[in-house]
């Protein structure tokens, strides 16, 4: 009896993983063999010939390693700066009931139902007025409109679940406020705050349009690159660029399984 | 230390009244201070004010004569306990203890080692190295009060530390508290809603209620003569009447009752109306006092060590505790005493 109903458990889980594998594995396993192969050609079923050369080729290049540092800095900073915005947000926001909590965080998500097109040239036409056009400064302040929701979203979820009570325990403990963050609030939260930092930094790195336009073709990234390579580059070289932007998504969720494991989801 | 509470006000939101309307009270030096009420009156918002955790609308707190308004809680001389243990997860029990000393630039092997003989001094030096995860409740209440205790502060707060325990282990870590605080000298202040808990704990009694402090003493006193209606009721005076005192006698209804002039607050002589109470231990069973009452037993409660009795109907019913011995039914015809030493007036509230 019991092994009967297992039977369609064992089946549906079976079929979660094949899809997984298909969805996630599969094209990433394409796109990495794409990578590494040279003259890989219908009706092919496999590469004829493996290397690393064109690939080393690609992201020897100047413009591959300056992307990649320009991408590196935009979102690092525009998380940095985020979690400085969002921080206070956050912390009162957490205090707040449910429904006001919705309100604002519907407020704060609004530019997310624009067209992309459409926020991009807005932002873009605000940064034209200000010193920060063209600049890696304007690029940040362009995607802080995209990843301050998430941040502020994704911060409250772990103020929510902060013991504030924990932080006046180690107020009346004779801890300072900068203790406080440094010794209680900031461990405590820790787990929750570097998946939060992961996914706000993913938000930044994958944006094109807000990129293109904010930083006028100063500022250029790995998704810059990648698109630019679509439309008429070599197929490894879209490999090569595809998996460089890939990979911090895959760090990512990585950081965010390991904080979770230990944070116990906190 | 001694500790004075004076005029201190607080209201949470425009519109709503003052939580506390000018709560004044002392707590003298080296004494365990219960500060009891029922629940909701603003005993923790007390508290927290003391603490500094919350601002007082108005009011101040004096610590040995030394204002602490506006001291930031971190810097005022004392600690405090919440009601829960609000242990740090990601600290061993050991570091828990040792939290207050490490904010206060004390070596490592110096703290290590003071959490360890206050781990000892609450009886569990043996979890040291446990996290908060792996205690039970009463074990993670002791390493709180153990980690409290470390900073050695002037006063220690308490609030409901035991409201997350029961049974035996509540009974423990009261006695632990007593034990301590006798040991240390400490001034302490514990929050309870419970009596039997501040009787038990306390070596004075703030009672508070109605946003005020209505009466203060040693559980003695209180238990014998509270002074306010709001005490008397949470005291466990259930027997509460509105009469009129005339020729030096309380009328109720159709009673007359001798009272005693030392029980009252005010002269015996005149008219005037007035509150009176006893207590349902203080109630005799059988006549031959000088205020025999006869009637029906209405209604009965068995409570383990006695039954409570409802004798008599209305306003004027009376509760007695009679013996638990199953001689008494409901309906059945029973005469009490009220013994006039223990007949006390009360202030109206």
């Amino acid at each position: 009896m019991r092994a009967a109903t297992r039977a369609p458990v064992r089946a549906g889980s079976f079929a979660v993983q094949l899809i997984a594998v298909s969805v996630l594995v599969l094209p990433l396993l394409v796109v990495t063999l794409q990578a590494v192969s040279r003259g890989w050609f219908y009706p092919d079923v496999l590469p004829r010939e493996l290397t690393f050369d064109p690939a080393g080729e690609v992201l020897g290049r100047r413009r591959t390693l300056a992307a990649l540092a320009d991408g590196l800095a935009v979102g690092a900073s525009v998380t940095v700066v985020a979690f400085i915005v969002g921080w206070p947000a956050a912390r009162v926001l957490a205090g707040r009931s449910l429904r006001a909590r919705g309100l604002v965080f519907g407020v704060l998500f609004l530019p997310s139902l624009l067209p992309a097109v459409g926020l991009a040239m807005g932002v873009n036409i605000v940064l034209l007025h200000t010193p920060l056009r063209s600049s890696m400064g304007g690029v940040v302040v362009a995607h802080l409109v995209p990843t301050l929701p998430y941040a502020v979203a994704l911060l409250t979820a772990v103020f929510v679940r902060t013991d504030v009570d924990q932080e006046r325990q180690a107020a009346v403990l004779g801890a300072s406020p900068w203790q406080r963050f440094r010794m209680v609030t900031l461990p405590a939260a820790a787990g929750g705050l570097a998946v939060a930092a992961a996914l706000v930094f993913l938000v930044s790195w994958s944006q094109y349009l807000l990129t293109l336009l904010a930083g006028g073709g100063q500022v250029v990234t790995i998704t810059m690159l990648l698109f630019s390579a679509l439309s008429g580059g070599n197929p490894t070289t879209i490999a090569v660029l595809a998996l460089c932007a890939a990979l911090p998504s895959v760090g990512a969720l990585a950081v965010a399984s390991v904080c979770l494991r230990e944070g116990g989801g906190r | 230390m001694s500790l004075r509470v004076e005029g201190v006000r607080k209201r949470f939101s425009r519109q709503g009244d003052d939580v506390l309307d000018g709560v004044s009270f002392t707590v003298p030096s080296g004494s365990l201070t219960c500060l009891l009420g029922p629940s909701g009156v603003g005993k923790s918002t007390v508290l927290h004010i003391i603490a500094g955790l919350t601002a007082a609308d108005a009011g101040t707190v004096h610590l040995d004569g030394r204002r602490l308004d506006g001291v930031a809680a971190h810097r005022r001389p004392l600690t405090m306990l919440l009601q829960r243990p609000h242990l740090f997860d990601h600290l061993d029990v050991a570091d828990n203890v040792a939290f207050g000393l490490r904010v206060r630039g004390v070596r490592r092997t110096a703290r290590r080692a003071a959490a360890l003989e206050h781990l000892r001094m609450v009886g569990v030096h043996e979890l040291a190295s446990r996290y908060p995860r792996q205690l039970s409740g009463g074990e993670a209440q002791r390493v709180a009060l153990a980690r409290a205790l470390a900073v050695q502060p002037s006063v220690l707060l308490a609030d409901e530390p035991f409201a997350g325990v029961d049974g035996p282990v509540r009974r423990e870590l009261q006695d632990l508290v007593i034990g301590l605080h006798r040991e240390l000298g400490m001034t302490m202040v514990v929050v309870t809603h419970d009596m039997a808990e501040a009787f038990a704990m306390g070596d004075r009694l703030a009672v508070l209620d109605g946003g005020r402090i209505c009466d203060e003493g040693t559980p003695e006193e209180l238990y014998e003569r509270p002074r306010s209606e709001r005490t008397a009721r949470l005291l466990g005076v259930s027997n509460r009447w509105s009469g009129t005192l005339h020729g030096g006698r309380l009328h109720v209804g159709e009673r007359c009752l001798a009272v005693c002039p030392s029980n009252a607050l005010g002269l015996l002589e005149g008219h005037r109306r007035s509150r009176w109470g006893i207590r349902p231990d203080r109630v005799r069973v059988g006549c031959g006092g000088a205020n025999p009452i006869t009637g029906t037993v209405t209604a009965l409660r068995f409570v383990g060590a006695f039954a409570e009795a409802t004798i008599g109907e209305g306003a004027g019913a009376v509760i007695a505790h009679l013996p638990a011995d199953g001689r008494w039914r409901v309906g059945d015809p029973v005469t009490v005493d009220l013994p006039i030493e223990h007949l006390i007036e009360l202030e109206d509230s």
